[in-house]
C-alpha cells in the first residue's frame, strides 16, 4: 500500500526517444500522475494540421487520459519550444503554453474528464519552417495534486 | 461557359474585390455586397465593405465573427472557376484586431474547393491564421488535400510567419496545382507555392508538395473567416479581419499591383 503510494506521488525522470511518438502512435503517459520528460523534437512529425494551427516544426506527440483529481501544472523549459494540448491532431488545440509559462489544465475550456487528448511538443510556430528543420531538446513536467489518505490500517 | 480557357484572368475574381478600387474619392460609397462576387455567408459572422481600403484603394470588406456557433462564418464566394487545374489567387489581410491570438485560436481566412472532393476533402487547399502558443506571433497555416502517407486528416500543412508587411497589411499569393505542376514546367508533383509579403515569384515563402491527383480542379474559392476554432469564437468575437485586393489567375504570376 505504501509502496503503491510512493510510487504514485515520486517524481520521476523519464528520458523519451523522439521517435515513433506520432499522431498515429503517440507515447501514452497513463498511468503516470507526475513527472518530467526530457528528449527532442528533431525527427518527429512535421506538418500536424491541428485544425488550422498547424505546427509545421518536428513534433513529439504524447497522449494522456485527462483526470480532472490529478491533473497538476505543466511547465516547459527549452528554447523555441511550445506544447499545444488538443483533443486530436486535425482539430485546434485547447490551449499551449511557451517556455517559462505554466498551464494548468483545470478549468480549460472544453476539457473533459476522462477524455483523451494529445500533448504536442513543438516549437514556436512564429518561427519560419527550415532547412534543415527547426527543432532541438525540450524538457516539460507536469505534478499530481497531492494524493490525500482516506484510511489507513495495520493487520 | 464560367470562363474562356485563354482568359489569363478569373474575371469575376478579379472584379471582386479590386473592383472595390472605382475611381472616386475617399468618401466614395462601397458596392453593397456580394456585388461582383458570386455571394456571402455570414451566418453568425458579419460582412461589410469599409473605406478606405488597403493600398489606395477606396473599398475594402470588413469580415468578423460574431456568434459562438459552429458554423459561424463570413465570407464571400466566388463560383468562376471551373475546374482550374492550375490556380494563382492572391489578396490583401490585415488581422491585427485579432489581438493576442494563440495557438487555440485558428480561423480559416481562404479556401480553393473543387466540386469534386476525394477523402471526404474538398478544400483542396485552405489559408488559416493562428498565432503561437504565448499569442505574440501569428502565422499562416497551409493545408493541401492530399493523399500522401504524411498526410492528416487529409490535408499536408505548413504555415509562414506573417511578419512584414505595410502597416499591418499582408499580401498573400498562392499557386496551386494539381497531379503535376508545382515547379511550373509539369513536372513532379502537385501542391503549392505560397508567397507572403514577397513578390518574388522565383522564390516562394513556402512550398508544399501534395499528392492530389484524386480531386478535381477548382470550382469555387471562399474569401473570409470560416471554421473558426471554438477559442476564437469565445476570444476574438467581433474583431474585424479586412481583405482587399483579390485577384485569381490561372497561370501568370500576379506579384506586385
Amino acid at each position: 500500500m505504501k509502496r503503491a503510494l510512493l510510487a504514485a506521488i515520486v517524481m520521476a525522470a523519464l528520458p523519451v526517444a523522439a521517435f515513433a511518438q506520432t499522431c498515429e502512435s503517440p507515447t501514452s503517459l497513463h498511468p503516470q500522475t507526475g513527472g518530467t520528460f526530457t528528449g527532442t523534437t528533431c525527427g518527429g512529425q512535421s506538418g500536424i494540421p491541428l485544425g488550422g494551427a498547424v505546427a509545421a516544426h518536428p513534433s513529439v506527440v504524447y497522449q494522456f487520459t485527462y483526470n480532472n483529481s490529478e491533473a497538476g501544472n505543466i511547465t516547459l523549459t527549452g528554447a523555441e519550444r511550445e506544447i499545444v494540448i488538443a483533443a486530436n491532431c486535425t482539430s485546434a488545440p485547447l490551449t499551449g503554453v511557451a517556455p517559462g509559462g505554466t498551464l494548468n489544465l483545470q478549468g480549460v475550456p472544453g476539457i473533459t474528464n476522462g477524455q483523451n487528448y494529445l500533448l504536442i511538443v513543438t516549437s514556436d510556430s512564429g518561427l519560419p519552417t527550415t532547412t534543415p528543420p527547426r527543432c532541438g531538446e525540450f524538457s516539460w513536467g507536469y505534478t499530481a495534486l497531492p494524493v490525500a489518505l482516506q484510511s489507513f490500517s495495520v493487520e | 461557359m464560367k470562363v474562356n480557357a485563354k482568359m489569363k484572368s478569373l474575371s469575376l475574381a478579379v472584379a471582386g474585390l479590386v473592383g472595390f478600387a472605382f475611381a472616386g474619392s475617399a468618401m466614395a460609397q462601397c458596392p453593397a455586397l456580394p456585388g461582383a462576387w458570386s455571394g456571402q455567408v455570414s451566418a453568425g459572422g458579419s460582412l461589410v465593405t469599409s473605406t478606405p481600403g488597403f493600398s489606395g484603394t477606396n473599398c475594402k470588406l470588413d469580415a468578423q465573427i460574431t456568434a459562438n456557433l459552429g458554423s459561424a462564418s463570413a465570407f464571400v464566394r466566388d463560383d468562376t472557376p471551373a475546374g482550374e487545374e492550375r490556380y494563382r489567387a492572391q489578396f490583401l489581410i490585415n488581422v491585427d484586431a485579432l489581438a493576442s491570438l494563440n495557438a487555440s485560436q485558428p480561423v480559416r481566412v481562404f479556401s480553393a474547393i473543387t466540386d469534386t472532393p476525394s477523402a471526404g476533402v474538398s478544400e483542396v487547399v485552405k489559408l488559416t491564421v493562428f498565432g503561437n502558443a504565448a499569442g505574440t506571433s501569428k502565422s499562416l497555416g497551409i493545408l493541401v488535400a492530399a493523399s500522401n502517407p504524411t498526410a492528416i486528416g487529409g490535408f499536408v500543412s505548413s504555415s509562414v510567419p506573417l511578419t512584414g508587411g505595410t502597416a499591418g497589411v499582408h499580401r498573400v499569393e498562392i499557386d496551386w496545382s494539381k497531379g503535376t505542376g508545382l515547379a511550373g514546367d509539369g513536372s513532379g508533383s502537385g501542391g503549392v507555392k505560397v508567397w507572403v509579403n514577397n513578390t518574388t515569384e522565383g522564390t516562394p515563402s513556402q512550398t508544399v508538395s501534395a499528392t492530389n491527383t484524386a480531386w478535381g480542379g477548382v470550382d469555387s474559392a471562399a474569401l473570409g473567416l470560416a471554421q473558426a476554432s471554438p477559442a476564437f469564437r469565445t476570444v476574438q468575437a467581433n474583431r474585424i479581419v479586412s481583405f482587399d485586393q483579390f485577384d485569381s489567375r490561372r497561370s501568370t504570376f500576379i506579384g506586385s499591383p
